[in-house]
């Protein structure tokens, strides 16, 4: 019984050593001062205005509520504050393609538009207008904009993003396919043969320095990727195409997609899907 | 029917949270009451170490038979439950020891008397060690840099060789193990032969693992909803083939052995992991077992000698070795802005190549006074490859020379003390990279890290003590400095690091790290209830850490610069851990573990910080009187974390959570095999919760859920 009495005793001391702790603790996280060393609060960018709508789009087979579509040539304002308690420190600014969806290595001979700039910055309330020209020639695509912020303690705000969608002013025309062999958009092909594409790749403009690809879809739903070509840069308005390829062994049968990808020079795609079912 | 499961976890978590003080209490009240033959089963010898060295220190060693039972994903994972001890982690595969909140470079992992070198300066580096070769673990907390020279601040884990084979034996083991929540199977295989003390040990294990599952469909970062497909981690799969033979021989002047592994491991990283997670990479392909980019592949090799010769009042141990750790990091050039180039996705390749010798002499003076000299040294070549710059080709040498005394006043107390010399040399040429402009075209080289010639000498002593009092208890006290030189990366790294995805920038004139160790420890044992507290406290003059800086990276589609720094650091914290035998079927342990730090220079908490927590355990073996169902065990574990709110800039604060794993095991006997069942469920009640101890923490990534693991043992 005496026991007990002691343990409820003990209890109740801890209880108030824990609500002490907590007071002492509590107290102690309002006491930070701005710019003190040891204070962490984030800094804040807020997007004030912009000159282009967000818009909500599918991208990459996502959908997407922070996309901006953008011609080339023109320019791109967008209004920032940037708020913090502690003494702010710098800004940086990422444009960077996206046109493989951040999914593989391979970089295209066109000419993206690319934007890398740090700035630095004072005071605890600074407002800015970035003007964020784009180059005419720049390639049609998808680009990623960040914003990010640091304050003097080295305090991280959460970047802002957008996705941009860019429409080359220039040429905004996609090039063309024009397959001669296969003749139908549904065909049949048995395993260990092999499977011919011959056409013609044209464009209103210029196919300089852009490509084609190849892939198939299996009935797996694995993707294969079979060759990525490269245009010559002088290579004009017209690309003869011709493409091999036998049917391996292992490959799963059922319905495939072959899926033919074209590029001119602005970067402007074009995409052509022939089933193909592997017997 | 999930409803009322639901509510019954719910009320479990209180019913455990009461019965941690309740039976505190209880057993304080029911010291001696019965006298019991205690066996050990789980924890051997836990105040005596393998290497008769350092007995005044904090020891912890177990052995295989726990190591299977409570096998988590990695060895680390598995450990992590003893007090003291926590991991850093990337998914199931990749872990790393901390101890005491100490990690990194500050943990030595010792696998038979060498020290493993595996870059393990990097969060995102795990322990290169197949699990299932390990026999015996042995973990020292406190100040032992005396006897075990740079780094090792935080502790040593020391893995010990399998016992020698019985003389004129041939015997073997094969384990297979599953994992139902990445669909991991694996399997070793462990032959043993000893004709006339010419001993032999071969082992083969496997295993393959698929992206593991979370109890979350779902993720937030950066203000964004992200999916996970069939609550799966896309990449982050993995394998592992390790092989290892051990030959030797035993005769009366001692033995002398040669023991040759390998590890290979290839590890997925969670595609979302490198740069910003968008979600239409995170689109479920339909191989959960797919190793895709961005991934790890490692491979370890080692030859290592060890001899002992008995010579008159005492003893020689020789230990020689060799390894070669090779690292390789692949990403997709353009997740770093970098175009077309010779490596292809080889994001990092870094080889190590580590030459140890350590020379120890055990000089039993008389019953009662004993000196262990040594003798240490260390060569080290680094060298790099791949597109991405992190640190440069380096080659490093350390020696160390000491004395360790240990003196029995009488039978209840023992001092000891120790001194040591140490000398270290580094040496690292300037390193250009190439420069793009903003279309990719190469424009020129730029210098990205200083020549390094680095000089470093240290003195270092500690004095300990072992007093043993009312028959039962015992008390122990350490004061020891500690010492670690700066690693490589910490001078002269630039560049974002693929694991951490962090520009990380290191300083030259950064010095080496030096502070002053006070290690405590009560114990009482008895067959009936054992106890013990073990308080410590760490104040380093200087202490290296990663400090977010207020610049931003150069480099396209990274955020801030990550610099090495140093500061003065304060650790304190304890462990304590009761158990109760409350008769011959049922057994509790309760254990609490709690680290404090701040780091001097800006009041803030160190980064990666294990929260306090919890664990209470009840171990019942109710078929201990039937001879058939001797083995049979049924282990309740519940963990609570709590919130870790104590945090470095930048590095976000996590809530607590409360886990439970349950596990039986049974041995059975089918005439002359012994067939051991190992069944285990972690993280019974698939909670969600997040650890603050996981790379995946910064993008809120849910950690494992549930887990249903077999092993099966058969040996013959």
């Amino acid at each position: 019984m005496i026991k007990v009495i002691k343990q409820s005793k003990i209890i109740k001391r801890e209880i108030l050593i824990i609500a002490l702790l907590a007071f002492f603790f509590s107290c102690k996280k309002e006491s930070i001062e701005p710019d003190a060393k040891n204070n962490t609060e984030k800094p804040l960018i807020t997007v004030v205005s912009k000159n282009i709508p967000t818009i909500t789009e599918n991208l990459c087979g996502s959908s997407f509520n922070n996309v901006l579509k953008v011609n080339t040539g023109t320019e791109l304002q967008i209004q920032l504050n940037f708020k913090s308690v502690n003494t702010l420190s710098q800004y940086k600014i990422d444009v960077h393609n996206n046109f493989d969806c951040h999914s593989h290595g391979k970089i295209a001979a066109s000419n993206p538009w690319y934007v890398l700039k740090l700035v630095d910055v004072v005071g605890k309330n600074y407002t800015v207008t970035e003007i964020l020209d784009i180059p005419s020639n720049s390639s049609s695509g998808n680009y990623h904009l960040t914003f990010r912020l640091l304050d003097e303690l080295g305090n991280e705000a959460q970047p802002v993003e957008f996705n941009i969608v860019l429409i080359n002013s220039n040429d905004s025309i996609n090039p063309q396919l024009i397959l001669t062999t296969p003749t139908n958009d549904s065909i049949g092909i048995d395993r260990g043969n092999n499977l011919n594409f011959t056409g013609i790749m044209t464009d209103n403009l210029s196919l300089n320095g852009g490509k084609y690809q190849v892939s198939y879809k299996d009935s797996a739903n694995t993707q294969f990727d079979l060759e990525e070509t490269f245009f010559s840069v002088t290579q004009g308005l017209t690309y003869n195409f011709n493409f091999n390829y036998t049917i391996p062994n292992f490959a799963v049968k059922g319905p495939s997609l072959f899926i033919i990808k074209v590029f001119d020079e602005a970067n402007n795609v074009y995409e052509k899907k022939i089933k193909v079912t592997i017997n | 029917m999930s409803i009322i499961g639901n509510q019954f976890f719910k009320n479990l978590k209180y019913i455990y949270l009461f019965i941690f003080p309740l039976q505190l209490f209880s057993q304080i009240t029911k010291i001696d009451s019965v006298k019991h033959v205690l066996k050990e089963i789980e924890i051997v010898a836990p105040n005596k170490s393998e290497d008769d060295i350092g007995n005044t220190l904090n020891f912890i060693a177990v052995n295989s038979d726990y190591l299977t039972k409570f096998q988590g994903n990695t060895l680390i994972n598995t450990l992590e439950k003893l007090p003291g001890i926590s991991s850093i982690n990337v998914g199931a595969g990749i872990s790393k020891p901390v101890i005491r909140g100490l990690s990194l470079n500050r943990v030595i992992v010792n696998e038979y008397g060498i020290k493993q070198e595996g870059q393990q300066w990097a969060s995102d580096h795990g322990l290169e060690i197949d699990q299932f070769n390990v026999d015996k673990v042995e973990i020292v907390k406190g100040p032992v840099s005396v006897i075990y020279g740079s780094d090792g601040l935080g502790g040593v884990i020391n893995i010990y060789p399998a016992y020698i084979p019985k003389t004129d034996s041939f015997n073997g083991e094969f384990v297979t193990n599953y994992k139902s929540n990445n669909d991991l199977y694996g399997a070793s295989l462990k032959l043993q032969a000893n004709k006339n003390d010419v001993f032999t040990i071969v082992r083969f294990t496997f295993q393959d693992y698929g992206s593991y599952r979370v109890p979350a469909d779902n993720f937030t970062y950066n203000g964004y909803v992200l999916p996970i497909y069939n609550n799966r981690l896309k990449n982050t799969a993995g394998k592992e083939i390790n092989y290892s033979i051990l030959t030797g021989v035993k005769r009366k002047w001692g033995f002398t052995r040669v023991y040759i592994s390998n590890y290979n491991q290839q590890a997925g990283f969670f595609v979302g992991a490198i740069g910003v997670p968008r979600a239409y990479q995170l689109k479920d392909d339909g191989k959960p077992r797919k190793i895709d980019i961005p991934n790890q592949r490692i491979n370890h090799f080692k030859i290592i000698s060890n001899t002992m010769i008995n010579v008159k009042k005492g003893y020689f141990e020789i230990d020689l070795g060799y390894q070669f750790n090779q690292r390789n990091e692949f990403s997709f050039p353009h997740a770093h802005g970098v175009g077309n180039n010779i490596f292809g996705n080889l994001a990092l390749g870094l080889n190590l190549q580590t030459y140890t010798a350590n020379i120890k002499f055990t000089h039993q003076i008389s019953n009662t006074f004993k000196n262990i000299y040594g003798i240490a040294f260390q060569h080290q070549i680094n060298t790099k490859t791949g597109h991405e710059f992190l640190i440069p080709d380096y080659n490093q040498s350390q020696g160390g020379v000491f004395i360790f005394s240990e003196y029995k006043v009488n039978t209840n107390f023992l001092i000891s003390s120790g001194i040591r010399v140490d000398a270290a040399h580094q040496k690292a040429n300037k390193y250009f990279m190439p420069k793009y402009n903003n279309a990719l075209q190469y424009i020129g080289d730029v210098q990205v890290s200083p020549e390094l010639n680095n000089r470093y000498t240290n003195f270092s002593g500690s004095i300990g003590s072992a007093y043993t009092f009312l028959h039962k208890w015992k008390l122990k006290s350490n004061i020891g400095t500690a010492y670690r030189i700066p690693v490589i990366a910490e001078l002269a790294a630039n560049g974002v690091h693929h694991g951490t995805f962090r520009h990380e920038k290191g300083d030259s004139s950064l010095t080496a790290e030096r502070g002053y160790m006070l290690d405590l420890g009560l114990y009482r044992s008895t067959e009936k209830f054992n106890f013990e507290v073990t308080p410590f406290a760490n104040y380093f003059t200087n202490y290296i850490y990663l400090s977010p800086s207020a610049k931003f990276s150069p480099l396209p589609d990274a955020g801030q610069i990550y610099l090495y720094k140093e500061t003065k650091a304060l650790f304190w914290g304890f462990e304590s851990t009761a158990k109760y035998r409350f008769n011959n079927f049922i057994t509790n342990e309760t254990s609490i573990e709690y680290v404090w730090n701040v780091n001097r220079k800006d009041s803030l908490p160190l980064p990666f910080t294990p929260p306090l927590s919890f664990l209470n355990e009840i171990v019942l073996t109710p078929f201990n009187n039937k001879k058939k169902m001797k083995q049979f065990h049924f282990t309740l574990t519940a963990q609570y974390f709590a919130a870790q709110n104590r945090v470095d800039r930048n590095e976000p604060k996590t809530p607590d959570y409360f886990l439970i794993h349950a596990s039986i095991s049974n041995d059975f006997t089918i005439g002359k095999q012994k067939i051991s069942f190992h069944f285990q469920v972690r993280n019974l009640t698939n909670t969600r919760y997040l650890n603050n101890m996981s790379r995946y923490r910064i993008l809120n990534l849910p950690e494992q859920g549930r887990n249903i693991q077999v092993i099966l043992k058969y040996k013959f």
